[in-house]
């Protein structure tokens, strides 16, 4: 699959959370004993009794996903003949619940494999396992139900016992059902994340005993099991009247245990909004929810709304009680969450939901004050249902869900809270960054945008400009001032300070820019021949285009255009980078409808097919869009499957620019790929020498490779090349620190740093001695390791490049 | 210690050497290499001065006519101002008064102005004397240095008169640590150095 760049997609995301993890802060909380690790396949067999249902046959499977988030499927053995089928609630997002997918399983004596599919497995476990972490195959990765995800050996084993009663509707409202519920009919969502379980909070997690981290929804979904909170300690919350308002209180007092019950909104969202389709606002519906839920959903923005007038709560709705900090993560942790991240998958890639869920785009997230925190919390209703009685967990579960829940939105409202300060900062006149982001905004709008030779120099000054307003917001005390910088170690500040500042500079500047756009490549003439050449290429067959693949159908082409539409109407470049990503994963699955899975496509085959959506598309649109996102993204996102697809289409749009007729290309011509290669030594290395660098103290170090997966780290003049090493073995969380060393890569050599030498003292020589670029690799060693010598540090190439 | 942020920027016609004094103080490296700089590369260096440190948050702008337009709000909040002109081109001095006249109008009011003859390691080819350009700086009260990025001469000297300018926050007791407004202090007399 050579256009799986990462298949986790998880490969260098720095504000992935994930990181936290890498970084080795991802502890227990205090007392908790090493966590056996759970890999899916222990996960799958722990709960085959809940996904393999051979007594039921096919048309049962379709009734019991009906209302499940998609991907998830059940095996069954009754119906059609002898054979097994998988079936896969498929609902792509917006389509509510529906559409479910069956595949027959075909078993004979050495090998279990999907009909029609030549990936042959061991035993069913074995294809299932495969196919919840591949996503060629299927229109989507199979998932385990949310809950099933997070849940240890024990309460697997519980939950096992279930059977099929897992799946019935009496069910789901409890504890365990909570998330199927929030997830019907909704947009696929992360599903490890442990977002809506909050029912009751636990002390121990608060922001401020550090046990933010545990939201790695890796770690969720690999070592919850019994370690994760001391055992012994009661579920803390009792069930309210029916009907009643839960009274909230500060989360470290006693008053804890008054916490309001998370499934009580989530039952209310699910009953109030049976119908598939409705997602985004489930607490519309004929139930007549409490005003108050209906309050919330208006209350909620999407982020690029941050800081507009967030109303702030009638008095008569805030809550008694003394304010604290630990609140706003506890409250959130039972109502907040779930909205965010059903708008956040939304943001992410074609990365499918289970890789999706590696990386929640945090700094998208909707934004909230810590007022309508506050508000959301009263307005949280409290109804429990009878249903609540027959939760079959054990209370340490939920105690358990809900501390992760906490943890997670305490995490994401210090990240929220501090972009709405960046938000401010920038919209007040008086601060110095405000009157720096004012003035440059003005100027653009202005006409300084005009006064550029090139549209590249109005997009490197933009970039510019936000890097350097990135650092110095990061560097300097203004922001950090009004801060809690604790609350910060662990978030990648400069990701979230990014995103808020593409609201602040490039909200108001991205018509500007595009008219700009449009008035450069008018000018020189290069949109007038990309619609000459889209005319001549749309009149191309298939085979003249080189198109070997399907193409997307009439409905599949009109989805694409939407994304692109939408992709088009972004101003983050992150954003439209996200929706570029869905328009691939749609070209993709065109590609392979229809055979069945039989053929898997490569990035050959991919151009063509691109091409040929490209021609049917707003092209010009597209061109001026790429041209954006390959200036404006943040260097580092450049790196991975952003910046291959991103090429790719660069490449493909350069093909119909310069077409000639009878020249069929399957691939990126010599000509594209020096251009991008100049833009990425432009982008990414050149930056990296001469604009990253800000601060006296910070080392870029890649991982395996120079320039990929570059992690900033502080590094003091006197730190060795060994603690530096530990570092990085904790940043890109290897599990054999002894294997990797340090490396100084330039061009053409490539040098394992010795223990005691000095990063900073061998960086500032190489900037002296030599013009080509270096870089700090962290990678392997070669397979007969040398003692590095002593002496300067270096020791000779031990390998070319 | 306490640490005080000195915002300071750096102004002067393209092609003088700005980012290079900037990198040869921040990085300590230079490059014969460097690009023009796009709008303005924010830089900073944290540096003992006494029983303080310093921490420079730096603008390094663009001497690119077409950012000039940009340059005040740089300016505008800076504590300090360095004018680069290159000592082997006589017109780069001429646009350094320009700079200073317009910091006089423009500026903050206690600005505290340096100016760096840069390239001063290129003597032969020298265009402006050193004694012209001194006498200039005293009369308008402003630090003068002639430095050399490339052979890293009086880069640190000119940050550390910068900070020397700067009052201490032992005379002004109500400062604080944090957050220090550098653009209300009153600068003290002006001197200039060498």
């Amino acid at each position: 699959m050579p256009h799986d760049v990462d298949p986790s997609g998880a490969g260098n995301n720095d504000s992935s959370p994930q990181r936290l993890l890498q970084n080795g802060q991802c502890q227990a909380p205090a007392g908790g004993q090493p966590l056996p690790p759970l890999t899916l396949l222990d996960r799958l067999l722990l709960t085959r009794g809940l996904w393999q249902l051979l007594s039921l046959g096919p048309e049962q499977a379709t009734e019991l996903l009906r209302m499940q988030p998609p991907g998830t499927f059940l095996v069954t053995g009754a119906g059609s003949g002898e054979l097994k089928a998988l079936s896969v609630q498929s609902s792509g997002e917006g389509h509510g619940a529906g559409v479910i997918c069956r595949f027959q399983i075909k078993e004979d004596d050495s090998a279990v494999c999907l009909e029609g599919s030549q990936l042959r497995f061991l035993g069913l476990l074995e294809l299932v396992a495969f196919l919840s972490v591949s996503r060629d195959v299927l229109p989507l990765p199979l998932r385990l139900p949310a809950t099933l995800q997070r849940l240890g050996r024990a309460e697997l084993d519980a939950c096992a016992a279930l059977g099929m009663r897992f799946w019935s509707p009496p069910f789901k409202p409890s504890a365990t059902g909570e998330e199927e519920g929030e997830n019907m009919g909704s947009s696929p969502e992360p599903p490890n994340l442990p977002e809506s379980s909050g029912p009751a909070c636990c002390i121990r997690v608060t922001s401020e005993d550090g046990a933010l981290c545990i939201i790695n929804p890796l770690f969720l979904s690999e070592h919850s099991s019994e370690g994760w909170l001391p055992a012994g300690v009661p579920p803390p919350f009792h069930l309210p009247e029916r009907g009643g308002t839960i009274r909230l209180r500060n989360g470290q007092g006693p008053g804890l245990l008054d916490k309001p019950l998370a499934p009580a909104s989530t039952e209310t969202d699910q009953l109030g909004a049976p119908e598939p389709g409705k997602e985004g606002e489930p607490g519309k519906g004929d139930d007549a929810p409490p005003a108050s839920v209906k309050r919330k959903l208006l209350v909620r923005r999407p982020a690029w709304n941050m800081s507009e007038d967030l109303p702030s709560p009638p008095p008569a709705e805030r809550q008694e009680g003394p304010a604290s900090p630990h609140r706003v993560s506890w409250i959130e942790g039972a109502s907040d969450a779930p909205w965010v991240l059903k708008k956040s998958y939304s943001e992410s890639s074609l990365l499918g939901p289970r890789d999706s869920l590696l990386l929640p785009p945090i700094p998208e997230l909707d934004s909230l004050s810590v007022s309508s925190v506050e508000e959301e919390a009263d307005a949280h209703p409290a109804t429990p249902r009878k249903k609540h009685q027959s939760a079959a967990l054990p209370g340490r579960v939920l105690h358990r869900l809900s501390a992760v829940g906490s943890a997670l939105t305490s995490f994401l409202s210090a990240e929220r809270q501090l972009a709405k300060r960046v938000q401010e900062l920038t919209q007040e006149p008086a601060s110095y960054v405000g009157g720096l982001v004012q003035n440059f905004v003005g100027h653009m709008l202005r006409g300084g945008a005009a006064r550029h030779p090139t549209s590249t120099d109005l997009l490197q000054e933009i970039r510019q400009m936000i890097s350097s307003l990135k650092g110095y917001l990061c560097e300097s005390s203004e922001l950090q001032d009004t801060w809690e910088y604790g609350d910060l170690e662990e978030m990648d500040l400069g990701s979230v300070v990014e995103a808020a500042l593409y609201k602040c500079v490039l909200k108001p500047l991205r018509d500007c820019i595009y008219g700009q756009l449009l008035e450069f490549h008018s000018r020189d003439g290069s949109l007038q021949k990309l619609r000459d050449h889209q005319l001549t290429m749309g009149r191309q067959s298939l085979a003249e285009l080189g198109v070997t693949a399907s193409v997307p159908d009439a409905p599949a082409l009109e989805r694409i255009q939407a994304k692109l539409l939408q992709m088009h109407q972004a101003y983050s470049p992150k954003k439209k980078e996200a929706q570029l990503l869905k328009a691939c994963k749609l070209i993709y699955e065109a590609m392979n409808h229809g055979t069945g899975g039989k053929e898997l496509y490569g990035a050959d085959d991919f151009l063509p097919v691109l091409t040929y959506v490209l021609v049917k598309c707003d092209i010009v649109a597209v061109q001026l869009d790429v041209e954006y996102m390959m200036e404006l993204l943040d260097p580092s996102q450049l790196q991975g499957e952003g910046g291959y697809y991103l090429t790719t289409w660069f490449g493909a749009l350069y093909h119909i620019s310069n077409f000639q007729s009878a020249m069929v290309t399957r691939q990126i011509s010599i000509e594209a790929q020096d251009s991008i290669h100049r833009w990425q030594r432009r982008r990414t290395i050149h930056h990296n020498q001469h604009n990253r660098r800000r601060s006296q103290d910070i080392l870029y170090v890649s991982f395996q490779e120079p320039f990929t997966n570059q992690k900033a780290i502080p590094v003091p003049a006197h730190m060795t090349a060994a603690s530096l090493c530990v570092i990085c073995s904790k940043k890109y969380g290897v599990s054999n620190p002894e294997a990797y060393g340090l490396f100084l890569v330039t061009d053409s050599t490539s040098q394992l740093l010795a223990g005691d030498s000095l990063p900073q003292q061998i960086r500032s020589a190489s900037l002296k001695s030599q013009s080509a670029s270096c870089c700090f690799v962290y990678k392997l060693k070669g397979e007969d390791p040398e003692a590095p010598s002593e002496g300067n540090g270096l020791r000779p190439a031990q390998e070319p490049i | 210690m306490a640490l005080r942020e000195l915002k300071v920027c750096l102004l002067g016609d393209t092609g003088v050497g700005k980012s290079s004094i900037v990198w040869r103080f921040v990085e300590d490296s230079f490059d014969p290499n460097i690009n023009p700089t796009i709008g303005a590369s924010f830089m900073t260096k944290t540096v003992q001065y006494q029983n303080e440190l310093h921490k420079f948050l730096i603008w390094d702008t663009a001497g690119q006519e077409r950012f000039r337009a940009l340059a005040p709000m740089y300016y505008r909040g800076s504590a300090a101002a360095i004018i680069v002109y290159d000592i082997t081109k006589e017109e780069t001095f001429s646009t350094l008064k320009n700079w200073v006249k317009e910091l006089r109008q423009h500026g903050p009011p206690n600005i505290v102005v340096a100016i760096a003859g840069n390239k001063c390691d290129l003597n032969d080819v020298r265009e402006v004397l050193e004694k012209d350009a001194k006498d200039y700086a005293d009369s308008i009260h402003a630090i003068f240095v002639e430095t050399s990025a490339k052979n890293a001469i009086n880069i640190n000297e000119l940050f550390i008169e910068i900070s020397r300018r700067i009052p201490s926050t032992d005379t002004n007791p109500p400062s604080s640590s944090k957050g220090f407004k550098l653009r209300r202090q009153p600068s003290v007399t002006k001197r200039s150095c060498c």
